[in-house]
Protein backbone atom coordinates (compact mmCIF):
# COMPACT_ATOMS: atom_id res chain seq x y z
CA UNK A 1 0.00 0.00 0.00
CA UNK A 2 1.17 3.73 -0.51
CA UNK A 3 0.23 6.80 0.90
CA UNK A 4 0.07 9.48 -1.59
CA UNK A 5 1.07 13.29 -0.27
CA UNK A 6 -1.00 15.12 1.42
CA UNK A 7 -0.67 18.93 -0.01
CA UNK A 8 -2.55 21.28 -1.37
CA UNK A 9 -2.01 21.09 -4.93
CA UNK A 10 -2.11 17.42 -5.30
CA UNK A 11 -5.53 15.03 -4.20
CA UNK A 12 -4.75 12.85 -2.09
CA UNK A 13 -6.43 9.35 -1.74
CA UNK A 14 -6.08 7.62 1.57
CA UNK A 15 -6.11 3.49 1.10
CA UNK A 16 -6.99 2.22 4.32
CA UNK A 17 -4.19 0.78 6.70
CA UNK A 18 -4.45 -2.49 7.93
CA UNK A 19 -2.99 -2.28 11.62
CA UNK A 20 0.92 -3.60 12.20
CA UNK A 21 0.65 -2.94 8.16
CA UNK A 22 3.97 -1.14 6.89
CA UNK A 23 3.28 1.69 4.21
CA UNK A 24 5.66 3.97 2.34
CA UNK A 25 4.47 7.16 0.57
CA UNK A 26 6.67 9.35 -2.53
CA UNK A 27 8.34 12.26 -1.97
CA UNK A 28 6.52 15.30 -2.80
CA UNK A 29 7.20 18.19 -4.42
CA UNK A 30 6.77 20.62 -1.71
CA UNK A 31 9.16 18.86 0.54
CA UNK A 32 9.79 15.39 1.96
CA UNK A 33 7.22 15.53 4.70
CA UNK A 34 5.44 13.22 3.52
CA UNK A 35 5.44 9.66 5.59
CA UNK A 36 3.63 6.11 5.42
CA UNK A 37 2.40 6.58 8.69
CA UNK A 38 -0.90 8.39 10.70
CA UNK A 39 1.76 10.60 11.86
CA UNK A 40 3.20 11.29 9.13
CA UNK A 41 -0.89 12.17 7.95
CA UNK A 42 -1.29 14.10 10.92
CA UNK A 43 1.97 16.46 9.75
CA UNK A 44 0.89 16.76 6.26
CA UNK A 45 -2.52 18.27 7.38
CA UNK A 46 -1.05 20.30 10.01
CA UNK A 47 1.33 21.79 7.28
CA UNK A 48 -1.48 22.37 5.11
CA UNK A 49 -3.22 24.45 8.28
CA UNK A 50 -0.60 26.61 8.45
CA UNK A 51 0.27 27.42 4.76
CA UNK A 52 -4.08 28.35 4.24
CA UNK A 53 -3.38 30.39 7.53
CA UNK A 54 -0.25 32.27 6.29
CA UNK A 55 -2.21 32.77 3.00
CA UNK A 56 -4.81 34.45 4.66
CA UNK A 57 -2.91 36.70 6.55
CA UNK A 58 -1.08 38.30 4.03
CA UNK A 59 -4.23 39.06 2.22
CA UNK A 60 -5.82 40.49 5.05
CA UNK A 61 -5.86 43.88 5.29
CA UNK A 62 -6.56 46.04 8.48
CA UNK A 63 -8.81 48.68 8.96
CA UNK A 64 -7.94 52.03 7.58
CA UNK A 65 -6.29 54.27 10.17
CA UNK A 66 -8.24 56.91 11.50
CA UNK A 67 -7.05 60.46 11.19
CA UNK A 68 -6.49 62.55 14.41
CA UNK A 69 -9.11 65.30 12.65
CA UNK A 70 -12.84 65.67 13.43
CA UNK A 71 -15.94 65.78 11.30
CA UNK A 72 -13.60 68.03 8.31
CA UNK A 73 -12.45 64.37 7.04
CA UNK A 74 -15.80 62.63 6.63
CA UNK A 75 -18.54 62.78 4.04
CA UNK A 76 -21.70 63.36 6.23
CA UNK A 77 -23.66 62.00 3.67
CA UNK A 78 -21.78 58.51 3.27
CA UNK A 79 -21.44 55.48 5.19
CA UNK A 80 -17.83 54.05 5.95
CA UNK A 81 -18.00 50.52 6.90
CA UNK A 82 -15.81 50.87 8.99
CA UNK A 83 -17.55 48.93 11.77
CA UNK A 84 -17.30 52.06 14.13
CA UNK A 85 -20.90 53.19 15.65
CA UNK A 86 -22.18 56.89 14.58
CA UNK A 87 -21.95 58.86 17.69
CA UNK A 88 -19.58 57.26 19.61
CA UNK A 89 -16.36 58.39 20.36
CA UNK A 90 -15.40 62.57 19.80
CA UNK A 91 -14.55 61.84 16.18
CA UNK A 92 -16.46 60.60 13.13
CA UNK A 93 -15.06 58.06 11.53
CA UNK A 94 -13.57 58.50 8.17
CA UNK A 95 -15.95 57.75 5.08
CA UNK A 96 -15.67 57.03 1.70
CA UNK A 97 -17.78 59.40 -0.18
CA UNK A 98 -19.27 58.30 -3.07
CA UNK A 99 -18.58 61.73 -4.66
CA UNK A 100 -15.30 62.21 -4.28
CA UNK A 101 -13.99 65.56 -3.62
CA UNK A 102 -11.15 67.04 -5.13
CA UNK A 103 -7.42 66.13 -3.45
CA UNK A 104 -5.62 68.75 -2.01
CA UNK A 105 -8.75 71.45 -2.39
CA UNK A 106 -9.77 71.56 1.02
CA UNK A 107 -13.03 70.69 0.06
CA UNK A 108 -11.98 67.11 1.59
CA UNK A 109 -11.86 68.88 4.68
CA UNK A 110 -15.04 70.03 5.20
CA UNK A 111 -18.31 67.71 5.98
CA UNK A 112 -21.02 67.19 3.48
CA UNK A 113 -24.07 69.19 3.69
CA UNK A 114 -27.17 67.59 2.04
CA UNK A 115 -27.90 68.32 -1.36
CA UNK A 116 -30.31 69.21 -2.72
CA UNK A 117 -31.06 70.81 0.72
CA UNK A 118 -33.98 70.06 2.79
CA UNK A 119 -37.25 71.74 2.11
CA UNK A 120 -37.19 74.87 4.20
CA UNK A 121 -39.83 77.10 6.21
CA UNK A 122 -38.47 80.29 4.12
CA UNK A 123 -35.85 81.63 2.02
CA UNK A 124 -34.69 84.06 0.17
CA UNK A 125 -31.71 85.50 -2.10
CA UNK A 126 -29.46 87.76 -0.65
CA UNK A 127 -28.10 90.22 -3.24
CA UNK A 128 -25.00 90.26 -4.31
CA UNK A 129 -23.85 94.10 -2.79
CA UNK A 130 -24.74 93.07 0.05
CA UNK A 131 -23.01 89.09 0.20
CA UNK A 132 -19.95 91.24 -1.31
CA UNK A 133 -20.31 94.81 -0.43
CA UNK A 134 -17.74 96.95 -2.62
CA UNK A 135 -15.46 93.87 -2.89
CA UNK A 136 -13.44 94.11 -6.37
CA UNK A 137 -12.63 90.76 -6.07
CA UNK A 138 -14.78 88.92 -4.45
CA UNK A 139 -13.69 85.38 -3.21
CA UNK A 140 -15.37 83.10 -1.46
CA UNK A 141 -13.87 83.67 1.62
CA UNK A 142 -14.94 87.31 1.77
CA UNK A 143 -18.42 86.44 1.22
CA UNK A 144 -17.93 84.11 4.72
CA UNK A 145 -16.52 87.14 6.20
CA UNK A 146 -19.44 89.05 5.64
CA UNK A 147 -22.00 86.63 6.35
CA UNK A 148 -19.94 86.08 9.56
CA UNK A 149 -19.87 89.83 10.77
CA UNK A 150 -23.45 90.13 10.20
CA UNK A 151 -24.39 87.14 12.21
CA UNK A 152 -22.00 88.53 15.01
CA UNK A 153 -23.64 91.74 15.03
CA UNK A 154 -26.84 89.59 14.73
CA UNK A 155 -26.05 88.18 18.02
CA UNK A 156 -24.75 85.12 16.72
CA UNK A 157 -21.83 83.38 18.39
CA UNK A 158 -21.35 79.83 16.70
CA UNK A 159 -22.05 78.54 13.21
CA UNK A 160 -20.79 75.38 11.07
CA UNK A 161 -19.80 75.35 7.63
CA UNK A 162 -20.35 72.30 4.92
CA UNK A 163 -19.46 71.59 1.55
CA UNK A 164 -22.27 71.72 -0.81
CA UNK A 165 -21.34 72.17 -4.67
CA UNK A 166 -19.48 74.62 -5.95
CA UNK A 167 -19.32 76.87 -2.96
CA UNK A 168 -19.90 76.06 0.83
CA UNK A 169 -23.17 76.26 3.66
CA UNK A 170 -22.83 78.25 6.50
CA UNK A 171 -25.79 77.24 9.25
CA UNK A 172 -26.15 79.40 11.83
CA UNK A 173 -27.29 78.06 15.66
CA UNK A 174 -31.05 77.60 16.30
CA UNK A 175 -32.10 80.51 18.28
CA UNK A 176 -35.45 80.50 20.04
CA UNK A 177 -38.13 83.16 18.91
CA UNK A 178 -41.40 85.06 19.02
CA UNK A 179 -43.97 84.58 16.32
CA UNK A 180 -43.47 88.06 15.41
CA UNK A 181 -39.73 86.51 14.37
CA UNK A 182 -38.30 88.51 16.70
CA UNK A 183 -35.48 86.70 19.59
CA UNK A 184 -37.59 85.32 22.37
CA UNK A 185 -36.31 86.46 25.66
CA UNK A 186 -34.39 83.14 26.26
CA UNK A 187 -32.82 83.42 22.96
CA UNK A 188 -30.51 80.51 23.20
CA UNK A 189 -32.49 78.04 24.75
CA UNK A 190 -33.45 74.89 22.79
CA UNK A 191 -36.02 74.07 25.51
CA UNK A 192 -39.37 75.78 26.01
CA UNK A 193 -38.62 78.29 29.12
CA UNK A 194 -41.94 78.29 32.06
CA UNK A 195 -43.36 81.26 32.23
CA UNK A 196 -41.32 83.69 35.31
CA UNK A 197 -43.86 86.76 35.72
CA UNK A 198 -45.69 85.78 38.60
CA UNK A 199 -49.43 86.78 38.90
CA UNK A 200 -52.79 85.63 39.45
CA UNK A 201 -53.56 85.73 35.74
CA UNK A 202 -50.15 84.82 34.56
CA UNK A 203 -50.92 81.87 36.85
CA UNK A 204 -53.95 80.85 35.56
CA UNK A 205 -53.35 81.28 31.83
CA UNK A 206 -50.05 79.46 32.44
CA UNK A 207 -52.55 76.63 34.15
CA UNK A 208 -54.98 76.41 31.18
CA UNK A 209 -52.86 77.43 28.29
CA UNK A 210 -49.91 75.38 27.04
CA UNK A 211 -46.61 77.40 26.63
CA UNK A 212 -45.21 77.09 23.11
CA UNK A 213 -42.18 77.61 21.40
CA UNK A 214 -40.70 78.57 18.15
CA UNK A 215 -37.34 77.97 16.26
CA UNK A 216 -35.33 79.15 13.89
CA UNK A 217 -31.86 77.80 12.00
CA UNK A 218 -30.84 79.63 8.98
CA UNK A 219 -28.88 78.29 6.20
CA UNK A 220 -26.56 80.90 4.03
CA UNK A 221 -26.32 78.53 0.79
CA UNK A 222 -23.40 79.76 -1.38
CA UNK A 223 -23.04 78.46 -4.45
CA UNK A 224 -22.81 78.44 -8.34
CA UNK A 225 -25.31 75.58 -8.95
CA UNK A 226 -28.78 75.80 -9.26
CA UNK A 227 -30.71 74.18 -7.05
CA UNK A 228 -34.38 73.00 -5.66
CA UNK A 229 -34.53 72.21 -2.40
CA UNK A 230 -36.38 69.08 -2.40
CA UNK A 231 -35.23 67.09 0.49
CA UNK A 232 -37.33 66.07 3.21
CA UNK A 233 -37.29 68.46 6.12
CA UNK A 234 -35.09 67.93 9.12
CA UNK A 235 -36.65 67.84 12.57
CA UNK A 236 -35.29 69.80 15.89
CA UNK A 237 -32.55 67.34 16.99
CA UNK A 238 -31.18 67.20 13.13
CA UNK A 239 -31.10 70.91 13.14
CA UNK A 240 -29.27 71.25 16.18
CA UNK A 241 -26.71 68.58 15.17
CA UNK A 242 -26.17 70.98 11.74
CA UNK A 243 -24.23 73.44 14.16
CA UNK A 244 -22.10 70.40 16.10
CA UNK A 245 -21.28 68.55 12.94
CA UNK A 246 -20.12 71.84 11.23
CA UNK A 247 -16.36 73.15 10.74
CA UNK A 248 -15.52 76.28 12.48
CA UNK A 249 -13.96 78.02 9.49
CA UNK A 250 -13.51 77.33 5.49
CA UNK A 251 -10.26 76.24 4.80
CA UNK A 252 -8.11 77.87 3.41
CA UNK A 253 -7.91 76.80 -0.36
CA UNK A 254 -11.82 76.95 -0.54
CA UNK A 255 -11.47 80.80 1.28
CA UNK A 256 -9.09 81.63 -2.04
CA UNK A 257 -11.86 80.55 -4.81
CA UNK A 258 -13.31 83.60 -6.33
CA UNK A 259 -17.29 84.29 -6.25
CA UNK A 260 -17.84 84.39 -9.83
CA UNK A 261 -21.11 85.98 -11.45
CA UNK A 262 -22.26 82.38 -11.23
CA UNK A 263 -22.29 82.95 -7.67
CA UNK A 264 -25.35 83.19 -5.72
CA UNK A 265 -25.86 83.30 -1.66
CA UNK A 266 -29.96 81.67 -0.47
CA UNK A 267 -30.92 81.82 3.13
CA UNK A 268 -32.93 78.98 4.09
CA UNK A 269 -34.59 79.55 6.88
CA UNK A 270 -35.97 76.09 9.39
CA UNK A 271 -38.67 77.09 11.60
CA UNK A 272 -39.69 74.56 14.56
CA UNK A 273 -42.86 74.48 16.37
CA UNK A 274 -43.72 72.97 19.67
CA UNK A 275 -46.98 72.74 20.66
CA UNK A 276 -46.62 71.84 24.41
CA UNK A 277 -43.67 71.32 25.95
CA UNK A 278 -44.28 67.40 25.73
CA UNK A 279 -44.26 67.81 22.23
CA UNK A 280 -41.26 67.52 19.79
CA UNK A 281 -40.79 70.50 17.37
CA UNK A 282 -42.20 69.91 14.24
CA UNK A 283 -40.78 71.97 11.23
CA UNK A 284 -43.32 74.90 9.89
CA UNK A 285 -44.42 74.40 6.45
CA UNK A 286 -44.85 77.29 5.20
CA UNK A 287 -43.63 79.72 7.53
CA UNK A 288 -46.08 82.62 8.21
CA UNK A 289 -42.58 85.06 7.80
CA UNK A 290 -41.25 85.22 4.63
CA UNK A 291 -37.44 84.65 4.16
CA UNK A 292 -36.58 88.76 4.09
CA UNK A 293 -38.88 88.99 7.39
CA UNK A 294 -36.69 86.07 8.91
CA UNK A 295 -33.70 87.74 8.24
CA UNK A 296 -34.91 91.48 9.23
CA UNK A 297 -36.24 90.26 12.02
CA UNK A 298 -32.83 88.29 13.52
CA UNK A 299 -31.15 91.31 12.64
CA UNK A 300 -28.33 89.81 9.97
CA UNK A 301 -30.39 91.98 7.05
CA UNK A 302 -29.10 94.77 8.76
CA UNK A 303 -25.85 93.45 9.78
CA UNK A 304 -25.12 92.86 5.82
CA UNK A 305 -25.94 96.39 5.31
CA UNK A 306 -29.65 95.82 3.77
CA UNK B 1 -63.23 59.14 71.54
CA UNK B 2 -67.14 58.65 70.59
CA UNK B 3 -67.36 56.55 68.26
CA UNK B 4 -69.10 57.99 65.02
CA UNK B 5 -72.36 56.16 62.64
CA UNK B 6 -71.02 54.59 59.81
CA UNK B 7 -74.07 55.91 57.80
CA UNK B 8 -72.39 59.83 58.48
CA UNK B 9 -69.02 58.41 58.42
CA UNK B 10 -69.14 57.36 54.62
CA UNK B 11 -71.16 61.05 53.37
CA UNK B 12 -68.60 62.83 55.15
CA UNK B 13 -65.73 60.70 53.07
CA UNK B 14 -67.98 60.92 50.07
CA UNK B 15 -68.20 64.32 50.13
CA UNK B 16 -64.31 64.92 50.38
CA UNK B 17 -63.82 62.32 47.65
CA UNK B 18 -66.71 63.51 45.49
CA UNK B 19 -65.48 67.16 45.69
CA UNK B 20 -62.24 67.11 45.40
CA UNK B 21 -62.37 64.37 42.47
CA UNK B 22 -65.02 66.42 40.84
CA UNK B 23 -62.68 69.91 41.04
CA UNK B 24 -59.80 68.17 39.55
CA UNK B 25 -62.26 66.59 36.83
CA UNK B 26 -63.22 70.28 36.04
CA UNK B 27 -59.66 71.72 35.30
CA UNK B 28 -58.42 68.62 33.74
CA UNK B 29 -61.45 68.88 31.02
CA UNK B 30 -60.72 72.79 31.01
CA UNK B 31 -56.81 72.27 30.47
CA UNK B 32 -58.12 70.01 27.78
CA UNK B 33 -60.40 72.37 25.81
CA UNK B 34 -57.82 75.50 26.04
CA UNK B 35 -55.25 72.90 24.04
CA UNK B 36 -52.71 72.61 27.60
CA UNK B 37 -51.89 69.50 26.59
CA UNK B 38 -52.06 69.64 22.61
CA UNK B 39 -53.18 66.44 20.60
CA UNK B 40 -52.26 64.36 23.92
CA UNK B 41 -55.30 65.14 25.91
CA UNK B 42 -55.61 61.23 26.06
CA UNK B 43 -52.58 60.84 28.09
CA UNK B 44 -53.65 63.28 30.46
CA UNK B 45 -57.38 61.19 30.72
CA UNK B 46 -55.11 57.80 31.37
CA UNK B 47 -53.40 59.38 34.38
CA UNK B 48 -56.15 61.18 35.90
CA UNK B 49 -58.60 58.90 35.68
CA UNK B 50 -57.38 55.49 37.00
CA UNK B 51 -56.37 58.12 39.94
CA UNK B 52 -60.20 59.24 40.80
CA UNK B 53 -62.93 56.80 39.35
CA UNK B 54 -62.52 53.56 41.08
CA UNK B 55 -62.61 55.32 44.03
CA UNK B 56 -65.42 57.34 43.82
CA UNK B 57 -67.40 54.95 41.73
CA UNK B 58 -67.06 52.46 44.69
CA UNK B 59 -68.01 55.39 47.05
CA UNK B 60 -71.32 56.41 44.94
CA UNK B 61 -71.86 52.58 44.27
CA UNK B 62 -72.05 51.54 48.22
CA UNK B 63 -73.78 54.96 49.01
CA UNK B 64 -76.70 54.16 46.63
CA UNK B 65 -76.73 50.53 47.55
CA UNK B 66 -77.31 51.19 51.44
CA UNK B 67 -80.25 54.27 50.32
CA UNK B 68 -81.90 51.54 49.09
CA UNK B 69 -80.96 49.13 51.79
CA UNK B 70 -82.75 51.35 54.39
CA UNK B 71 -82.30 49.89 58.57
CA UNK B 72 -83.14 50.82 61.41
CA UNK B 73 -79.93 48.91 62.68
CA UNK B 74 -77.09 51.70 63.62
CA UNK B 75 -73.33 50.97 62.79
CA UNK B 76 -70.94 52.27 64.78
CA UNK B 77 -67.16 53.02 63.70
CA UNK B 78 -64.41 54.25 65.90
CA UNK B 79 -64.07 58.27 65.42
CA UNK B 80 -60.10 58.01 65.21
CA UNK B 81 -60.25 55.43 61.91
CA UNK B 82 -62.73 57.62 60.47
CA UNK B 83 -60.58 61.05 61.22
CA UNK B 84 -57.51 58.28 59.52
CA UNK B 85 -58.92 57.75 56.95
CA UNK B 86 -60.15 61.39 56.05
CA UNK B 87 -56.93 62.74 56.50
CA UNK B 88 -55.19 59.89 54.20
CA UNK B 89 -58.29 61.17 51.75
CA UNK B 90 -57.59 64.58 52.04
CA UNK B 91 -53.75 63.53 51.24
CA UNK B 92 -54.14 61.99 48.31
CA UNK B 93 -56.52 64.29 46.51
CA UNK B 94 -54.16 67.19 47.63
CA UNK B 95 -51.18 65.21 46.03
CA UNK B 96 -52.82 64.50 43.02
CA UNK B 97 -53.80 68.26 42.74
CA UNK B 98 -50.31 69.45 43.16
CA UNK B 99 -49.45 67.75 39.84
CA UNK B 100 -51.71 69.98 38.16
CA UNK B 101 -51.44 72.88 39.81
CA UNK B 102 -47.85 73.50 40.35
CA UNK B 103 -47.24 72.43 36.64
CA UNK B 104 -46.83 76.19 35.84
CA UNK B 105 -44.05 76.24 38.15
CA UNK B 106 -42.08 73.17 36.87
CA UNK B 107 -39.50 73.02 34.46
CA UNK B 108 -40.51 69.42 33.62
CA UNK B 109 -43.54 69.36 30.93
CA UNK B 110 -47.32 69.02 32.37
CA UNK B 111 -47.65 65.01 31.33
CA UNK B 112 -44.31 64.42 31.94
CA UNK B 113 -45.14 65.60 35.44
CA UNK B 114 -47.98 63.52 35.51
CA UNK B 115 -46.07 60.36 34.52
CA UNK B 116 -43.75 60.89 37.47
CA UNK B 117 -46.61 61.19 40.10
CA UNK B 118 -47.25 58.05 40.17
CA UNK B 119 -44.03 57.09 41.91
CA UNK B 120 -45.78 58.70 44.81
CA UNK B 121 -48.97 58.45 43.82
CA UNK B 122 -49.28 54.57 44.27
CA UNK B 123 -48.26 53.96 47.97
CA UNK B 124 -50.76 56.42 48.82
CA UNK B 125 -53.60 55.26 46.57
CA UNK B 126 -52.81 51.77 48.51
CA UNK B 127 -52.85 52.85 52.00
CA UNK B 128 -55.64 54.92 51.09
CA UNK B 129 -57.68 52.25 49.41
CA UNK B 130 -57.14 49.92 51.89
CA UNK B 131 -58.42 52.42 54.59
CA UNK B 132 -61.85 53.08 52.52
CA UNK B 133 -62.35 49.40 52.42
CA UNK B 134 -63.61 49.80 56.14
CA UNK B 135 -66.25 51.73 55.71
CA UNK B 136 -66.90 51.09 51.77
CA UNK B 137 -66.88 47.29 51.46
CA UNK B 138 -66.70 45.79 55.44
CA UNK B 139 -70.32 44.20 55.99
CA UNK B 140 -69.16 44.08 60.40
CA UNK B 141 -72.35 44.64 62.32
CA UNK B 142 -72.35 46.35 66.13
CA UNK B 143 -74.72 46.81 68.16
CA UNK B 144 -75.47 50.34 69.53
CA UNK B 145 -73.59 50.95 72.43
CA UNK B 146 -72.39 53.64 74.54
CA UNK B 147 -69.59 56.04 74.18
CA UNK B 148 -66.66 53.75 75.43
CA UNK B 149 -63.05 55.22 74.21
Amino acid sequence: MRWSCCSPVQTATYPRVDEGAEVTAPMSRQGDFCRSSLRAKGRCVLATALALSALVLASCKGPPAAPGHGSEDGCAACGDGSGVPEGEGDEPPPVECDEPKEAGSGEDELPEFEWPPPKPSASVFVPRDLVLGADAAPTLGSSAARLEAALTRAGFAEWGYYHVPGGFALVSRLEQIERDGNPHRDRWAVDVSPRRAFSLWTYVSALFSATTGRFRVIVFVVTDTPFRPTAPPPDGPTAIAWLEQGMTGLPAPVRGRPYTTEHTCKALIYEFFKATPDHDAAIELPSHLDGRAHLTKAGIWGGLGG
Amino acid sequence: MRPIPMRQARRRLAVIWLAGGGVLFVIIVLQSIFGKFGDKVDEAFQWFLPAIVPTCSLILGVLLASALALSREVKLVDRFVYRLTAALSLAYLLMVSLSILMSPFSETPPLELMRQSNLWLGPLQGLVGGALGLFFVSKEKENPVDGGG
